[in-house]
């Protein structure tokens, strides 16, 4: 490799001083810098790396910051009590602004973030093997000092461009982090508050995000004429992104479907033109399954859009039926025309909604928890209470799943009718 | 950070308690490393809901209780009846304030109960909030 | 809820057993089974009643009131209710809410 004999070079007679608490992270660096240094002392804290300094000095200090006994910080300090030009560079986590400003102030000569990116390390370390290169030839070439001066002031300069890009990382980094908890305050919002309560209608929800934020979505409200409106929704992926769409949707979803200039059908072929316009300028579909219950009526009518099947227990039939999606997700084609399905309601049936994150959860035998175990729990359980239902699907996923990590959000929505 | 919440109708009978510690049981228990501090909420919980079913609700078997829980990085659970809401006085007991002979007296105790093994209550008309640090 | 008694001259113990607690949940059926007992005790001479709580991990507000309820009653007869074997949990809560100024409790 070209560039190591060309740091290795540069390296001749450098003497180094490494300081990292972190067992691992130490033997692993101090190792890649024995291949360029042939001189490498290693330390585990600021304490051990000061004596061992004051037995004898070390060209360059390479040092965490955060370390037990002494830390990084108040080590350079001293060190530079007594060798004010001490060359050091800082390894840091992205975990505080102000160890950037201390270090700046302490007078720092390179800082590199872990976890460690090594072409970045190696460039810092370059550039500095430069620079002291340089300082021990200067002694030497008294006359082209103002050469030196200028190239000097321009390192400077670059330095500290490298330095504020390293702070404006830091400072994306803590934005990032901000715009979750908020993205997070957007979702718990959008999710209802209320959910419309009626004598006829007993209902029980479960929702978990896998990541900080979801793509799944649930809804209730009324409409005219004391239509309730149930829908559940899934937009591809998750993350931030997908949650920022779902606002979106539920806001599209609650607008439209209350107008009752459309029918329902019409109201849906307006969601999805409107899906079909956002999605143009970012890949994503949502599936999503509308249901309106009339109380009056005692049924219910749905369309379904590429979502997985609706469980509706008929308490007449004592059996479960599946009620399925007639069309495709929206946000594909803008010109999908919807049918509706209506379906009597008797005492006593109930509805199982949920998302793909339940079925497709998976165990460390990498087995999916499936919509036949949902089927079999439901069918085990269909005597209780919309409660007790809840608990025991969700501690029939638990127990299947056990300690595993979901990577999608789960949606459980039960609805039982009186 | 994992963000949950959960939804429950019961109907307004104490017989349905225990469904409601069930329900809990999965979400909320892995919260707390130390036993201690989920038997802390358990008693909240029930403090609450039984308020909700006999003081809110008054007892009426055709009443419900609605039950939420929020979990972000605190805790927070909601308890609402369907009941007129809850004297503004109760929010004035406090564990200090307490003079031998209203220790006889039952209503304020269920409150005291919940305000010292919970992080924050908040009483709002028909509906109680439990707020809990769990970590 | 199940409930072993035993007596001696001076002394009756009520021994809780199978149910873990006494609460809203269970607290008409345990008041049924405690009643002919405390009945019992207030027409005696019969100088303390024990409650022995090695099984009870939980109490509410509920459970406390009826604790009070039998402590007044034998109160005013000059009789003694002292509760025994309790965890540390039952124990804070008689303590916060201050009962265990007046009943024994350990």
């Amino acid at each position: 490799m070209n560039d190591l004999t060309n740091l290795q070079e540069l390296a001749k007679g450098i003497s180094v001083l490494y300081v990292e608490d972190n067992d691992i992270a130490r033997k692993k660096t101090s190792n890649l810098l024995k291949k360029i240094f042939k001189n490498v002392s290693t330390a585990s804290n600021g304490q051990e790396g000061l004596s061992l300094y004051m037995k004898s000095k070390f060209n360059l200090v390479i040092s965490d910051i955060v370390m037990p006994k002494l830390n990084g910080l108040e080590m350079i300090n001293a060190i530079k009590q007594v060798h004010k030009s001490q060359r050091v560079i800082f390894l840091s986590s992205y975990s505080d602004i102000t160890y950037l400003t201390q270090a700046i102030e302490l007078g720092v000569d390179g800082f590199v973030f872990k976890p460690l990116e090594y072409d970045k390390f190696f460039d810092v370390i370059h550039k500095l093997l430069i620079q002291i290169r340089h300082t021990s030839e200067n002694k030497q070439y008294k006359a082209g000092l103002e050469d030196l001066v200028s190239q000097r002031t321009k390192q400077l300069e670059e330095k500290n461009i490298e330095l504020q890009n390293t702070l404006e990382e830091l400072k994306k980094a803590r934005y990032l982090k901000e715009e979750m908890k908020i993205a997070q305050k957007v979702q718990q919002n959008f999710l209802p508050k209320e959910i419309p309560s009626n004598k006829n209608m007993e209902v029980a929800t479960h929702f978990e995000a896998a990541q900080f934020v979801g793509g799944d979505y649930y809804d209730f409200f009324f409409s005219n004429d004391g239509v309730i409106n149930i829908i559940i929704a899934d937009v591809s992926g998750h993350g931030v992104g997908p949650a920022i769409t779902m606002s979106t949707f539920r806001g599209i979803c609650r607008a439209i479907l209350t107008s009752s200039n459309f029918s329902f059908p019409e109201q849906v072929e307006h969601i999805n033109n409107m899906v079909c316009s956002d999605a143009q300028n970012s890949d994503f579909f949502i599936t999503a399954f509308f249901i309106k219950y009339s109380e009056k009526n005692n049924s219910i009518n749905y369309i379904g859009a590429g979502h997985n099947d609706i469980l509706f227990y008929n308490s007449n039939m004592n059996s479960i039926e599946k009620l399925s999606s007639s069309a495709i997700p929206l946000g594909i084609f803008d010109t999908i025309k919807y049918q509706i399905v209506e379906k009597q309601i008797s005492c006593n049936d109930f509805m199982v909604l949920y998302t793909d994150g339940l079925t497709e959860a998976t165990n460390d035998k990498e087995e999916m928890y499936s919509e036949k175990r949902l089927l079999d729990t439901i069918h085990k359980n269909r005597q209780k209470n919309s409660s007790s239902l809840l608990t025991s699907i969700t501690s029939s996923l638990k127990n299947f799943i056990k300690e595993k990590e979901k990577n999608d959000d789960t949606t459980i929505l039960i609805t039982k009718f009186l | 950070m994992k963000t949950a919440t959960s939804k429950i109708i019961i109907k307004n009978s104490l017989n349905n308690i225990k469904d409601v510690m069930n329900w809990i049981k999965i979400d909320l228990k892995p919260l707390f490393q130390v036993e201690n501090r989920y038997q802390n909420l358990k008693l909240c919980l029930q403090e609450a809901v039984t308020n909700s079913i006999i003081h809110g609700n008054q007892s009426d078997e055709k009443r419900k209780v609605k039950i939420s829980y929020f979990i972000s990085d605190t805790l927070k659970i909601e308890i609402e009846d369907e009941g007129n809401g809850v004297a503004l006085e109760k929010q004035n007991c406090d564990i200090k304030d307490i003079k031998k002979e209203d220790i006889f007296k039952e209503s304020g105790r269920g409150l005291m109960l919940m305000k010292h093994f919970c992080d924050e209550v908040i009483f709002d008309k028909n509906k109680t909030t439990l707020i809990v640090r769990y970590k | 809820m199940n409930l072993d008694i035993q007596k001696s001259n001076h002394q009756m113990q009520i021994i809780f057993i199978e149910d873990d607690r006494i609460d809203a949940t269970n607290l008409k059926e345990v008041k049924e089974l405690l009643s002919p007992y405390i009945l019992e005790i207030l027409n005696s001479d019969i100088e303390e009643l024990q409650f022995d709580f090695t099984s009870i991990n939980f109490i509410d507000s509920s459970g406390l009131a009826m604790v009070i309820n039998i402590y007044k009653k034998l109160a005013a007869k000059k009789q003694i209710l002292s509760i025994y074997n309790s965890c540390a949990f039952v124990q804070e809560i008689f303590k916060v809410t201050k009962l265990d100024t007046f009943i024994n409790i350990r």
